[in-house]
């Protein structure tokens, strides 16, 4: 392919430029520029590791239309919160006994990073962790989750979630009657 | 309807999200709450039956009624009385064998007792096994058990026990051993320390029911030499592979039965001497 050689030259020297920088920008839905480690995001992210790789990473700002601002700055703290945690001894060696579970619990400063969340802040950050595909992201927002279902009815998990109760009276029944196993102890 | 009125305009962000996240948030609960989420609506209802990982508390769960492929148990236990016990798991065995499961084991319990299979009889009677694994298991004495016979159409047996009280399952399993018809299908051969009883009786016994056999795996967690040996050679034609795991000071035994060995099978495969730390 013929080039101009002028403009080959501002390519190359523009391509080292950004290899060398060790941070990315990213650009929410909305328009908002935030900066995140390389590293920490190309460690915790495999969509943003294959755009580093692949070099489509935008020095202007990598644009991101799924994902809002409050949820991409969510998403940039924790990477940069990530960068700077040293795992716990609890988790390592949680990963040692049971070491084939595919999911890990997350740990004491991931817990407050998300118990400080409103509610549609939280699945806004799900998304976004499944949109880039943030695989420890995802543990602590799905455990958040989950823990927001423990030990509640489930009229009362309903009431959390607004989840819509489409089923009959009888149907319900009838699940019930066949998973009756499950809710011997109601 | 009882719930949330007074919030209706709300979105439920929850049951918009995909199967695979959801089922992410399921792992984290018990599986008895992952099921009862069943009841929420449509979007839930069996949910729960995808997911690989049933996180349940045996003491507290029945058997579930969908049919079992394979079933194994990895628990760790504290070490009180009251944490595992056969009676919690047997249903789920029981249950397992009559979906005709393929694969079957009880591993890796912390607990410092064996688990007792006492008033069980004829556990693991199932022609559809074909890997069964037990380890840290006790049974009767006195029940007649063919667990053995019944394995004709497994490919791969884990039999150890590596306990003081381990004497009770050797002598069931010896007992059984006359019973065995072949071994067709066997390619994998795990043993435990009571394959040496009676000059590595055991041993030879089921190398030489199993034809088929590609790699035998033998393991010796005490130190103490003693074993006699008898002769008779037979060939395990696919036989590729011996692994023997022993203590560094156990180097006598294994020597031992090495010369067993190399009395009964002819041509000898590869055979390789492991230690095992202490």
């Amino acid at each position: 392919m013929e080039v101009d050689k002028g403009k080959g030259e501002a390519e190359e020297t523009r391509k080292v430029a950004e290899a060398d920088r060790d941070t990315v920008t990213l650009k929410s839905s909305d328009g908002k520029l935030f900066e995140v480690s390389k590293e920490a995001a190309a460690r915790l992210s495999t969509v943003l590791a294959g755009m580093i790789a692949g070099g489509s990473i935008d020095d202007n700002g990598t644009d991101l239309k799924q994902i809002g601002s409050e949820a991409l700055e969510n998403v940039v703290d924790y990477c940069n919160k990530h960068a700077n945690s040293i795992p716990s001894a609890a988790l390592i060696s949680s990963s040692i006994s049971f070491n084939t579970a595919p999911f890990k619990e997350p740990e004491e400063w991931e817990r407050k990073f998300v118990d400080r969340l409103s509610h549609d802040a939280l699945f806004d950050l799900v998304e976004a962790a499944n949109f880039l595909g943030m695989e420890r992201l995802l543990d602590v927002t799905c455990h958040k989750i989950s823990e927001m279902m423990k030990g509640k009815s489930p009229d009362q998990i309903r009431e959390v979630f607004n989840i819509k109760n489409d089923y009959t009276k009888e149907e319900l029944e009838e699940i019930r009657q066949e998973l009756a196993w499950a809710f011997y102890d109601d | 309807m009882p719930s949330s009125n007074h919030q209706k305009s709300a979105p439920d962000r929850i049951s918009a999200l995909p199967d695979e996240l959801l089922l992410h948030v399921l792992y984290f609960l018990t599986m008895q709450e992952a099921v009862k989420t069943s009841v929420l609506s449509r979007r839930w209802q069996n949910l729960w039956a995808s997911l690989m990982w049933l996180n349940f508390d045996a003491a507290n769960s029945l058997p579930v009624l969908v049919p079992l492929d394979a079933f194994w148990i990895s628990a760790a236990c504290d070490n009180s009385d009251d944490s595992l016990d056969y009676s919690d798991i047997h249903p789920w065995i029981r249950h397992a064998l009559d979906s005709k499961a393929w694969a079957l084991g009880i591993l890796k319990h912390s607990n410092p007792k064996p688990l007792a299979m006492e008033g069980y009889p004829f556990p693991f009677t199932s022609v559809y096994l074909k890997i069964l694994g037990l380890c840290h298991c006790s049974i009767d004495d006195w029940v007649q058990c063919n667990i053995l016979s019944a394995l004709t159409n497994a490919t791969s047996l884990t039999l150890v026990s590596p306990s003081v009280y381990e004497d009770v399952v050797p002598k069931v399993l010896r007992r059984d051993l006359p019973r065995c018809g072949t071994f067709s299908k066997l390619k994998r051969l795990h043993l435990g320390e009571w394959f040496l009883s009676g000059g590595c009786y055991p041993l030879i016994y089921l190398l030489r029911c199993s034809p088929g056999i590609e790699k035998v795996i033998l393991q010796l967690d005490k130190i103490c030499p003693r074993c006699k040996e008898a002769t008779r050679t037979f060939g395990c034609e696919k036989l590729r592979k011996i692994r023997i795991y022993c203590h560094m000071q156990d180097g006598i035994r294994a020597k031992i039965i090495m010369f067993a060995l190399s009395t009964h099978i002819s041509p000898l495969p590869s055979i390789k001497i492991k230690p095992i730390r202490i």
